[in-house]
């Protein structure tokens, strides 16, 4: 799950002093009066889950009321990239000697947790590491030794940084990474991690991930639910099976995310477009599926559906029933192909032959073809 | 006559009092897998399936000489259940265990990269040597004895090619479900170099699907593999599935410029591999390679 800036600022305040937390609202009169108290000019930032939201012109400078009144209200409501704006965060601004960027991200190719640093941070840290990446300082991290201080402060040194800034640099790293291993992320960015001409080291922006499948352990990070994901995905989460909407119109369910990627394939293969993913999960039930197909079904740009199940914890038989009982219940909208092997998936096809007029087959090319021909023809 | 598991492996079972562990090992067991022990915290001496039961690896080891074991334990419990198995000395390890928290991954592939043990998992179904034995949840009812080596990043894809190579008349030596989470251990490289060492496998399958570039470093060994060099045949799954959305594989997701279809074919066709768009070619394929 990802945070907000102002949702991951509060979890590292946690920890950290220099915060610039300010205030957030969805409120222009909280933001007017908000700045007054701390005095201008203040910054004003749309909260939303996606990058660019300088560019795009989420991020602002107020130099007194009437700015703060006029600029609320621009970015209060502003689509950016298709998030739409519901909460500012207004704080006073600082003034910046320097700018910092520092991460600790997961890295698959190290497969470990890696820190990234750079002396050259802000909004075109991507083009400094495009065009400088030897600007980039990339340390991946030992799990089971931790951060290795006397190397990171060499390198720190050789970045440029004075040594009174390296220490208290590497005591920033140090806490980061504890907190990115005790809370489960995945994903800890500062940018930029600012110098002020006070000489403070101070955290101006941040981008925090927490691990999904650390949610039994890090319940007050879920609590805080930043989400605003597709309405459809988080109702298949809580259902038990994992769904992703896409733009084609032909619906996909079947059981292991590589078969679904698979059956996903088969479906361009055959010239459709795949309206959804959705893997029903190993040892899916009858329920599950009942659920799943009632989901793909109320996609109105769905115009056919294509069930690919291999049987093998997962059984033919319960795939069958599920399937059975949601077009007993009511006709389906769109025409239905089940493909169905494997265990007990006899069993699976006579219940669906007995009970149901859906098209059975056991080949999945031929399904997918069928599905597309379906969907085309209704 | 297969990799890393075969009909002599001596077994051991975490996590096999539980539902899922009791379900598997009873398969497991009748399927000829020389399953020796159990290991379940605090029921040390009770017995299962007609097997002795111990607290920890360590005494599971001593008590029945096991080499390998295979882990049901759930996620909360993983990290510390690999910990007591690599202690305990066993040198080949199984993890079925789905939704692993990520620093829990990553501490558990270092651990067993610096004790020098082969992991296959977590999140897998597995490995499979057909005629001798099996250490996870593949249906043995699919499989026919034969010369094809399979390794795959997921779990039903790999049950879909291994009926399809069946019905084509051929058969697997060993069927390997490698996982595909963000950290896992054996990965393609190592286990085509354990096939490369098998002389009873003389055709490989690879199924790899978007995300990571484990498709694209095994390429860079495959030219070095001189036995099966020549006879490996490679399917990427997910060619359709747009960037920055994971497709119930943690792993499965392309970030980025990264872990994209089109890379993963080119690297492999660049060093001879082909890669179909269907899984359907593949058993033709193969049957080119042993004729």
């Amino acid at each position: 799950m990802d945070f907000k800036e102002y949702q991951g600022k509060k979890v590292l305040s946690e920890r950290f002093e220099n915060v610039a937390l300010g205030l957030v609202t969805s409120n222009v009169r909280d933001a007017v009066g908000y700045s007054s108290e701390v005095g201008f000019p203040v910054v004003i930032k749309a909260q939303v889950l996606i990058g660019g939201r300088g560019k795009a012109g989420g991020v602002k400078l107020a130099f007194n009321q009437e700015e703060v009144k006029s600029i609320a209200d621009d970015i209060l409501g502003m689509d950016i990239k298709g998030h739409k704006v519901e909460e500012i965060l207004v704080a006073k601004a600082v003034d910046i000697k320097e700018e910092w960027y520092m991460s600790i991200t997961f890295d698959r190719a190290n497969r470990s947790m890696t820190l990234i640093f750079s002396v050259e941070g802000g909004v075109d840290i991507e083009q400094v590491a495009h065009e400088s990446p030897e600007k980039v300082l990339k340390m991946p991290i030992n799990s089971l030794e931790g951060l290795e201080i006397s190397d990171l402060k060499k390198r720190l040194l050789e970045a440029g940084l004075n040594k009174s800034h390296v220490d208290e640099l590497v005591k920033i790293i140090i806490s980061s990474y504890a907190m990115v291993v005790d809370k489960d992320l995945t994903l800890l960015e500062v940018n930029p991690l600012v110098l002020t001409d006070d000489e403070e080291i101070v955290i101006l922006d941040c981008k925090m991930s927490v691990d999904d499948t650390a949610e039994f352990r890090q319940s007050a990070l879920f609590e805080m639910n930043s989400e605003d994901g597709d309405a459809r995905e988080k109702m298949a989460k809580k259902q038990g099976f994992s769904y992703v909407h896409l733009e084609g119109d032909v619906g996909i369910i079947g059981n292991g995310a590589g078969l679904v990627m698979a059956t996903m394939d088969a479906v361009k293969n055959a010239g459709g477009e795949p309206a959804n993913f959705l893997d029903i999960g190993g040892g899916a039930k009858a329920e599950v599926v009942n659920n799943a197909l009632k989901l793909v079904e109320g996609n109105p740009k769905v115009k056919s559906i294509f069930i690919n199940v291999f049987g093998g914890i997962t059984r033919g038989d319960e795939v069958a029933r599920g399937i059975a009982d949601v077009v007993n219940e009511s006709a389906p909208r769109v025409p239905i192909v089940i493909r169905l092997t494997g265990t007990r998936a006899e069993e699976g096809l006579e219940i669906l032959k007995n009970e149901t007029d859906l098209s059975v087959t056991d080949v999945m090319d031929e399904a997918a073809e069928l599905a597309v021909k379906l969907g085309d023809e209704s | 006559m297969s990799i890393w598991l075969n009909d002599k492996t001596k077994v051991i079972v975490q996590g096999m009092t539980g539902r899922e562990g009791t379900f598997h090992t009873g398969n497991m067991i009748k399927y000829g897998t020389n399953v020796v022990a159990g290991v379940t915290p605090g029921k040390g001496g009770e017995s299962h399936l007609g097997l002795p039961i111990f607290d920890n690896c360590s005494e599971a080891v001593k008590g029945t000489g096991a080499t390998a074991s295979v882990i049901f334990v759930p996620a909360r419990f993983c990290l510390a259940a690999v910990q007591d198995a690599v202690v305990s000395g066993v040198k080949f390890l199984v993890v079925i265990t789905e939704g692993i928290p990520l620093h829990d991954e990553i501490k558990i592939g270092a651990l067993v990269r610096k004790e020098g043990v082969i992991m296959v998992g977590p999140n897998c179904p597995g490995i499979f040597s057909v005629g001798q034995a099996s250490m996870g949840i593949m249906p043995s009812s699919i499989f026919k004895r034969g010369n094809i080596g399979l390794v795959s990043r997921s779990g039903t894809l790999t049950y879909e090619l291994v009926d399809l190579i069946s019905r084509a008349g051929l058969g697997i030596s060993t069927a390997v479900g490698i996982g595909g989470d963000r950290v896992i251990g054996a990965r393609f490289i190592e286990t085509l170099k354990a096939f490369n060492d098998d002389e009873n496998t003389l055709a490989v399958a690879m199924v790899g699907e978007i995300g990571g570039s484990d498709e694209e470093e095994a390429a860079e060994i495959i030219p070095s593999l001189s036995r099966i060099s020549k006879n490996i045949v490679g399917f990427i799954g997910g060619r359709t599935a747009p960037p920055g959305k994971a497709m119930g594989h943690a792993g499965a997701i392309v970030e980025g410029n990264k872990g994209t279809p089109q890379s993963k074919v080119e690297a492999l066709e660049s060093v001879g591999v082909p890669v179909p768009e269907k899984l359907s070619e593949i058993p033709d394929i193969l049957k080119g390679f042993i004729s």
